[in-house]
C-alpha cells in the first residue's frame, strides 16, 4: 500500500514536472521523452546530420545522475552485467526504431495522451499489444541469463560519461551542435533541466517507475501498483495542461506527432515488446545504468546509436507522416524481435532441462 | 511453519522454481518484488514451509536471494554470491 501511495506521489510530482519543463521552454507534450532526448544527445554530438534535433538534454543527464546518487545514498548502487550485453544492445536500438516512428517513447506517449493527443491512445494499444507478446515469450522461458557482480569501477563509467558530457554542455558548447530550428532548438534553460531530471530519477529509482513493467505486471499478476505511477502523471500533467492551455483533443494539429494510425501502433508495438525482453522502458534503462548495471547502459548506448541510424536512414518519422525506410526498419526490427525471443527462449528452456536433471 | 520470499536473477527462474515448489506440494505464489527488497523490478515468489529452506528447495541456479518473513520485517538467509 505504501509502494503504491509513494509511485503516486512520484507520478503527480512527475507529471507536473512535464507541464513545467514545456512552459519552461521543452516542446509541446515533451517535459520529458528518454528516446526524443538521446535522439538530440546523438545530434547534438554529431552521431546524425538532422539539423532539427540536435541538442544535449540535461534531463537525460539528471535522470541518470540523480538516480546514481540517491542509490549512493540508499546503498544500493550495485554494479552488475554480463546478461547477453550485445543482445541488449541489439534490442535497445530496435526500441528506439520503434518510439521513432511513433515520435515518441513510453513516458512521452503518456505525456501524448495528457495533452489530448489520441494518436497516442492508438500507441498506448500497440504497446500493450507488443507488452503481452512479450510476456507470453517470458511465460515460455524467455530469458537473457543472469547478471554478475562486477567491480565499482564498471558500475560508475555510465554516471561518469553523463559528468563528461554534462562539462562538455557547459564549458565546451563550441565542440557540441546546437539545433537553430525545429524541436531541438526548444529547450528549458540548462539548469532547470538538469535540475528536473535530478529530481525525477531519483523519484523513479525510489519507486522503481516503469510503464513497460506496469503493464506486465498488471498482464503476469493483475497488479496495478508500477502502473499507478504512470496513471499519476497523466492525471497530473492532463490537468497541468488544461490549466495552462495546452490541452488540445484530438488526431490532427498534434505537436511533434503524426496521424499514421497503423505506424503508431507497429511502432509502440515494437518499443513494447522489445522493452519486455530487455527488462524495462527506456526510462527504466536509464535509472538502472545510474543504479550500476552495465546491461542496462549498454542498452541506452544501443538506443543512442539506433537514433542515429533512424536519422541517417530516414527511419524517423517527423509531424508530416512515417517514411517508407521507416515502415521497412518497424518490420524487419520484429522479426528480429522474434528471432531474439524463439532463440533465447529455446535456450532458457533447455537449459531449465539441464540443471534440473543435475540438481537430482 | 515459516513463509519466504524468494528473488531471482530472471523471471523464468522464478516461474520454474514456484512451479518445482507446487510439485513438491508446497503453496509458491510468483508476485512482482516488493520495493523494500530490492530497487529490481522483477518477479520474486512467496512460499512456506520448515526452517532452513536452503535444504529443501529445488535446485535453482538463477535464486539470487532467500527471504524469511517475520511479523514486521523481512531478513536474507540465503544469497547466492556464485559467479
Amino acid at each position: 500500500m505504501k509502494e503504491k501511495r509513494n509511485l503516486i506521489i512520484a507520478g503527480l510530482i512527475i507529471g507536473l514536472i512535464s507541464v513545467g519543463l514545456v512552459k519552461a521552454g521543452n516542446p509541446a507534450n515533451m517535459g520529458f521523452c528518454i528516446a526524443c532526448f538521446l535522439r538530440d544527445i546523438a545530434g547534438g554530438v554529431g552521431l546524425h546530420r538532422a539539423a532539427i534535433v540536435q541538442y544535449v538534454r540535461p534531463e537525460i543527464i539528471g535522470l541518470v545522475l540523480g538516480a546514481f546518487a540517491v542509490s549512493l545514498v540508499k546503498k544500493e548502487f550495485m554494479p552488475r552485467g554480463g546478461s547477453s550485453p550485445v543482445l541488449r544492445f541489439v534490442l535497445g536500438f530496435i526500441v528506439m526504431v520503434g518510439a521513432l516512428m511513433f515520435l515518441g517513447c513510453p513516458l512521452r506517449m503518456v505525456l501524448r495522451i495528457a495533452g489530448g493527443d489520441l494518436n497516442a491512445v492508438v500507441g498506448l494499444v500497440g504497446f500493450a499489444a507488443g507488452i503481452a507478446v512479450g510476456v507470453f515469450f517470458l511465460n515460455q522461458g524467455f530469458s537473457l541469463k543472469r547478471t554478475y557482480s562486477l567491480p565499482k569501477v564498471e558500475g560508475m563509467a555510465f554516471p561518469a560519461l553523463n559528468v563528461g558530457l554534462l562539462l562538455l554542455a557547459v564549458f565546451g558548447t563550441g565542440l557540441l551542435l546546437f539545433s537553430e530550428s525545429g524541436p531541438g532548438s526548444q529547450h528549458a534553460p540548462l539548469a532547470i533541466a538538469l535540475i528536473a531530471g535530478l529530481v525525477v530519477g531519483a523519484l523513479a529509482q525510489r519507486t522503481r517507475l516503469c510503464m513497460v513493467g506496469g503493464i506486465r505486471d498488471l498482464l503476469l499478476f493483475k497488479d496495478w501498483t508500477l502502473l499507478s505511477g504512470f496513471l499519476a502523471i497523466l492525471v497530473a500533467a492532463a490537468v497541468g495542461n488544461m490549466l495552462l492551455g495546452g490541452f488540445n483533443l484530438g488526431f490532427a494539429n498534434q505537436p511533434v506527432a503524426h496521424t499514421d494510425g497503423l505506424w503508431n501502433f507497429l511502432g509502440m508495438a515494437t518499443a513494447g515488446f522489445g522493452s519486455v525482453l530487455l527488462g524495462g522502458c527506456p526510462l527504466r534503462q536509464l535509472i538502472l545504468a545510474g543504479e550500476g548495471n552495465s546491461d542496462s547502459a549498454v542498452a541506452v548506448l544501443g538506443m543512442i546509436v539506433g537514433a542515429a541510424f533512424c536519422h541517417n536512414f530516414g527511419l524517423a518519422s517527423s509531424g508530416t507522416g512515417s517514411t517508407a525506410n521507416g515502415h521497412i526498419a518497424v518490420v524487419l526490427a520484429l522479426v528480429v524481435l522474434v528471432v531474439i525471443a524463439v532463440t533465447n527462449t529455446a535456450k532458457a528452456a533447455q537449459n531449465a532441462k539441464v540443471s534440473s536433471s543435475q540438481g537430482k | 511453519m515459516e513463509t519466504y520470499i524468494a528473488t531471482f536473477f530472471t523471471h523464468f527462474g522464478a516461474v520454474k522454481f514456484a512451479r518445482d515448489l507446487r510439485s513438491q506440494g508446497k503453496n509458491a505464489t510468483l508476485m512482482p518484488v516488493p520495493r523494500d527488497l530490492s530497487s529490481s523490478c522483477g518477479t520474486c515468489v512467496r512460499f512456506e514451509g520448515p526452517q532452513e529452506p536452503i535444504q529443501w528447495v529445488p535446485h535453482a541456479p538463477e535464486l539470487d536471494r532467500i527471504f524469511l518473513c517475520g511479523q514486521k520485517e523481512r531478513t536474507v538467509i540465503y544469497e547466492n554470491t556464485g559467479e
